[in-house]
């Protein structure tokens, strides 16, 4: 190629060529176009005798031919028709006008088809969303509630609930008479509850699908008065009528096992099921579920007519403590982690002190990943305690009663078994 | 590699013969037998996002299969067949590029090229698909239709009935019109049309796959 020319591949159209076509490198210079096929045959259109014309398949394609129409140079490579246009373009002049126009519909419909295709891909992904949140939903409709119950019964006989039961009447009947006043107004009517209090020193509770629920007696022991305590099993509670061990599963097992497990015997899979809702359980309820169990809580203490600032209160003696424990020791201590479920509210507090033997770097490391771990599950307790004031705020005014529960007994009770050392 | 199509032109078979070393690439389903010497290998229909794209849009299969005949064994046979009765027709790629419309690919020699390009909107609407496979490179494409596989040199337009055509080169642009007057295309039974022109070589198709399902909708 000489100086001044541009070379582009293509192809030509002749009568004397073997099949009427072959393909050609394209030269293009000042005096016109000339393609060169690989059996050395030459064909030249000076540019005083050339026509060009836009088509092809796919419609960016020019053929540049003679007037004799003998002999078509044609090429779609990158810079052609700009090429084309530079050299023959003074002669040319007019013929470049409906190729222009051509070209400019066409990228119209390219960004017109893209465009489509964003939208499309946009609806598909908003679909998507929808479907997968919605479709949460439905899939948990579908499974019967005897599920629940099942997972649960299993999780409650095999898993370490964290300590020994607490027997004690007192406590008992406290904790029984809350859960009865607002279970009264719980959204799913079949289910039932049960709990047993457990020695350990965490302020926490948790809930098994279908309704087996566990209090810590250091939630008793720690909380100011039964509004607080009663805040933290509306929690709970709701987390059962919700739901949300299930929903969990089914994000982690998919739905098709959970239909098995409906259908009839799986006594693997329940296995698997229960391990999985006791996980869920005690540290992995996501951030949304936990904030629909704050609010259904609150709704479902509002309708019992106990004061939701209850649970507020809760949320207050939490952050208290945590900031406490933050001002006083930076380290995270993990022996309660072995002691104690860890709790899906965070409601829980580790008195004892890291161990001596544990490394600096390691005690790092689980501070952060308790930390991360916490965050990633738990909406911060300024946020709920914000959201639960939020939702108060919509709400109609009321007169609250007060529980008719003598929570200095309560305590004093679950104090004496420990003294006592066993199971009274 | 000995190719011989037998059968034609009503259940055209290829036949081909596997020297060691020598490989074909076949679409999906295509095998009828094989010598057993004869190693099959399945992989995406160029790539797995191509591949995808094929199968949603070409209306082509998600794989290909690869059949090779083991350099230390003796040469093997390979029998190709289509899904429907009719022609295929052998076409030799020599650095040219051949568009195909959808379900007419059925196997090509290892120096051909797959690709798949957006066709435009005439081509869906007569019926053709909306992306088209592409075939280049050097080798042998072979290529299949219902009924007789026709080759026909275009010097400037051809209208052809949607369905009927099986491929083109690039230089041949489609556009898709009425094919009569509105009365004419609504009672004549041929309705949409596929406008084509431009200088080259296109592939027909004897008849239509629509034209036999609505000729048997009616003994259903």
């Amino acid at each position: 190629m000489q100086h001044g020319q541009q070379e582009f591949a293509g192809g030509v159209f002749n009568e004397k060529l073997p099949s009427g076509r072959a393909g050609a490198s394209i030269v293009l210079d000042q005096s016109g176009i000339q393609a060169f096929t690989p059996d050395q045959k030459q064909f030249q259109i000076p540019w005083s005798d050339a026509c060009v014309e836009l088509g092809g398949a796919s419609g960016k394609m020019l053929f540049c031919r003679n007037h004799g129409r003998s002999i078509t140079i044609f090429s779609e490579a990158p810079g052609f028709i700009h090429s084309v246009r530079n050299f023959g373009g003074p002669i040319l002049g007019s013929q470049f006008a409906p190729i222009e126009r051509k070209m400019a519909h066409k990228r119209m419909g390219v960004m017109a088809f893209w465009s489509i295709c964003l939208g499309l891909l946009g609806l598909l992904a908003w679909g998507g969303l929808k479907i997968w949140t919605d479709g949460l939903d439905v899939a948990v409709d579908a499974i019967p509630y005897s599920v629940d119950e099942a997972i649960g019964e299993y999780a409650w006989k095999s898993m370490d609930l964290g300590g020994a039961e607490i027997k004690s009447a007192k406590p008992r009947e406290a904790i029984e008479k809350l859960l009865k006043q607002i279970g009264q107004h719980r959204k799913l009517k079949d289910s039932k509850f049960e709990f047993k209090i457990i020695r350990n020193p965490a302020t926490n509770a948790f809930a098994l699908p279908g309704g087996k629920i566990v209090v810590f007696s250091g939630l008793i022991e720690k909380a100011q008065r039964a509004e607080q305590v009663a805040g933290v099993l509306a929690h709970e509670i709701s987390h059962v009528t919700l739901r949300h061990g299930v929903e969990r599963l089914i994000q982690s097992a998919g739905v098709v096992t959970l239909i098995q497990l409906s259908m009839g015997d799986a006594t693997g899979l329940l296995a698997v099921a229960a391990k999985l809702a006791s996980i869920a359980a005690v540290n992995q309820y996501s951030q949304v579920q936990e904030s629909a169990a704050d609010t259904e809580g609150t709704h479902m203490l509002y309708q019992a007519g106990i004061n939701p600032e209850g649970l507020i209160g809760f949320f207050e003696l939490l952050k208290n403590e945590m900031d406490e424990k933050n001002e006083k020791k930076p380290e995270f201590p993990d022996e309660e982690k072995d002691k104690a479920p860890r709790d899906q509210d965070d409601e829980f507090e580790n008195d004892e002190s890291a161990t001596n033997e544990a490394s600096e770097k390691e005690k790092q490391a689980q501070a952060i990943n308790t930390v991360m771990d916490w965050l990633s599950t738990h909406p911060a307790h300024q946020e709920r305690i914000d959201a639960i004031n939020a939702l108060l705020q919509t709400l109609p005014r009321k007169a609250y009663s007060p529980i008719d529960v003598h929570w200095a007994q309560v305590q004093q009770a679950v104090k004496e078994t420990e003294k006592e050392g066993a199971n009274p | 590699m000995n190719v011989d199509i037998r059968y034609q032109p009503a259940f055209a078979t290829i036949f081909a013969s596997l020297l060691p070393g020598e490989s074909i690439i076949a679409e999906a389903g295509a095998m009828a037998s094989m010598s057993p010497q004869l190693e099959m290998k399945a992989r995406f229909n160029g790539g797995f996002f191509t591949a995808i794209l094929r199968k949603i849009f070409g209306g082509e299969t998600l794989f290909v299969n690869e059949f090779s005949c083991p350099r230390e064994t003796n040469p093997g046979e390979l029998v190709l067949t289509q899904s429907s009765p009719g022609d295929i027709a052998e076409i030799d790629l020599q650095g040219n590029t051949l568009l195909l419309t959808s379900g007419s690919f059925i196997a090509c020699t290892p120096g051909v090229k797959l690709g798949l390009g957006f066709a435009g909107f005439a081509s869906w609407l007569g019926k053709e698909g909306l992306f088209r496979l592409s075939v280049s490179g050097h080798g042998k494409v072979w290529i299949g239709g219902y009924g007789g596989v026709l080759k026909q040199n275009i010097q400037n337009e051809l209208v052809v009935d949607t369905g009927h055509l099986l491929a083109y080169e690039p230089t041949i642009s489609l556009s898709i019109s009425l094919s009569g007057g509105i009365f004419s295309s609504f009672f004549s039974g041929e309705g949409f049309v596929s406008r084509i022109r431009g200088q080259g070589d296109i592939y027909l198709q004897s008849r239509s796959l629509d034209g036999l399902t609505s000729w048997t909708n009616k003994y259903l």
